[in-house]
This record gives structure tokens, C-alpha cells and sequence, in this order.
């Protein structure tokens, strides 16, 4: 008896340990989390001057922009380059670079969430730091199968 | 047998782990670290900031980032309703003690309790959005 009541505990707990974990489990990040389908979205003001951005865009599995297009202050356009890193905690620098006026957006301090599908900073804006928010459109979100939250968004 | 199905059963309840979000929020559910980006605008003035903060128990016991172009140390706290709507301050001072605060007067945790997305003012009433995301 004591055998297989022993038995039956240890598969139980197996099982029950390994469903999904809390909400506060440490996150771990990786380069190959940038990869995939991203849309963008930015807004900044200066003074008397605002802007803002919206696009799509694909980066490959090293960060690197591969396709992508963007309207920025009502003006279409394509990137015309742009790099991304992400740390092992999820901080994300790099830059996009954009056809309109060339301009270049730095990435001062952004942070991709732990469902690994938005990422939102501050980048370096035409004139002042601007708010950057990124929603992942492809792959596979890395929540637990079934978890609450699967791709919800927070706005 | 019935102490064997009374033995499993007691085994069960222990093991079965609380869901986050079934469970509603709670104030224990700020408990870590997150990043904290805010933006706003008004007239030609605009406020930026953003930092890595430490919540205990609703208050930031560690925060540091920066206050537009200067290096700054947070504080404050933040208030989180059992239906996830949040409002609280989070303040600091930069550049030789000077300080500033964002009042979020109206906020909301996501259901896997890893955002926050905020609306509310700085301390010169200048309209303002935020975001928290959690980092551990």
C-alpha cells in the first residue's frame, strides 16, 4: 500500500509541478525573439511640432530589417535600413532608419514584454525622444500553450 | 482505500497552483521589477521619462532611469484594484534634487499582469500617457 500510494503521489506532483508557472517566473530573451512580422507605431512632439509613424516591417533572425514599409507624418515610404538587439533581460536597442528625409530613429531605452510580442521604448525622435510601441504580427508568442492572456494586448 | 483517496486528495490541493488571473489583482501582483516609460505634451511643452522600478507592496523601493536628458531616482506608489484599474504616483527628484512627478489617474494591468497602460498628468498638469512592463 505504502509502495503504491508513494508511486501515485510522485506522478501526481509530476504532473501538477509541471503545468504553466505564475506570472512572476523570470523571462529569459534571445535575438531570435526579434524575428518575424512587426508593426509599428510611434508619436513625438517638440514645440510646436509633432510626429508620428506608423509602418510595418520584417526583421530575420539576427535583428536585421529585411522589408518593411512606414507613413511617417503622412509621407509612404519604405526603411531604408534597420538593426535591432535584444539583451538577455528583453532590453531592445538598435535603430530604424526610415526613406522619408532619411531619417534615423535610435533606440534610447525599450523593453520587449515577456509574451515576447510588443516592445515599447523611447526612440530618438526628428527633434525630441519619441514613444515607439511594436506589436508582433507573426510567430509564436511565447506564453504557456492554453496560458490566460494569449495574445491579448494591453492597448 | 479511503485513507489513500483522502491522502491524494489532500496532495492535490496543496500542489494545484493559484492562476494569476482567475484570482482577480492584487497589490502583491506590482511586487517586482518593471520598466516605466512616460510621455506628454502640452503647448509646446513636452515631458519624457522612464526607469527600471522596484515595487513592495505597492511602493517603489528602488528606482532609477532618467527625467528627460538627466539621470533621475524614482519613487512613489501605485494602487491596484481587485479588477486590475490602477492609479498611484510615481515620482523622483534629478539634477541636483530637483523633482517631478506623474499622477496616473487612470490605469490598467493586462490579464497576464505583465503591462500596465496608464493616462493621466506631471506635476505642471501637462497631459501625460504611461506604460509599465514587467521585467521579472
Amino acid at each position: 500500500m505504502n509502495k503504491r500510494l508513494f508511486f501515485t503521489i510522485a506522478v501526481l506532483a509530476g504532473v501538477l509541478l509541471a503545468l504553466p508557472g505564475s506570472a512572476s517566473a523570470q523571462q529569459s530573451f534571445d535575438l531570435i525573439d526579434l524575428e518575424g512580422s512587426w508593426a509599428i507605431y510611434l508619436y513625438g512632439a517638440y514645440e510646436t511640432k509633432t510626429e508620428h509613424m506608423f509602418g510595418a516591417f520584417y526583421l530575420n533572425g539576427h535583428g536585421t530589417l529585411t522589408d518593411g514599409s512606414n507613413t511617417y507624418r503622412g509621407n509612404s515610404g519604405a526603411f531604408l535600413a534597420g538593426q535591432l538587439q535584444i539583451d538577455a533581460n528583453g532590453g531592445v536597442s538598435g535603430f530604424l532608419q526610415i526613406e522619408t528625409w532619411a531619417l534615423r530613429m535610435d533606440f534610447i531605452r525599450a523593453q520587449m514584454d515577456r509574451s515576447k510580442t510588443e516592445i515599447t521604448g523611447f526612440v530618438t525622435g526628428q527633434w525630441y525622444p519619441a514613444l515607439v510601441r511594436m506589436v508582433k504580427t507573426s510567430g509564436e508568442p511565447a506564453v504557456e500553450e492554453g496560458g490566460e492572456g494569449s495574445g491579448e494586448e494591453t492597448s | 482505500m479511503k485513507r489513500l483517496f483522502l491522502t491524494l486528495a489532500a496532495v492535490v490541493l496543496l500542489l494545484v497552483p493559484v492562476g494569476p488571473a482567475s484570482a482577480g489583482f492584487d497589490t502583491a501582483d506590482l511586487d517586482g521589477n518593471w520598466e516605466f516609460f512616460a510621455l506628454g505634451y502640452y503647448e509646446v511643452y513636452t515631458t519624457y521619462a522612464f526607469g527600471s522600478l522596484t515595487f513592495d507592496t505597492g511602493l517603489i523601493i528602488q528606482g532609477s532611469g532618467q527625467y528627460h536628458s538627466s539621470p533621475a531616482q524614482y519613487g512613489g506608489g501605485l494602487n491596484l484594484a481587485g479588477d486590475g484599474s490602477l492609479t498611484g504616483q510615481i515620482s523622483g527628484t534629478y539634477a541636483d534634487g530637483k523633482s517631478f512627478s506623474y499622477q496616473i489617474l487612470s490605469g490598467r494591468m493586462n490579464s497576464r499582469k505583465d503591462a500596465i497602460v496608464g493616462s493621466g498628468q506631471n506635476h505642471l498638469w501637462w497631459m501625460c500617457t504611461f506604460y509599465l512592463i514587467k521585467t521579472n
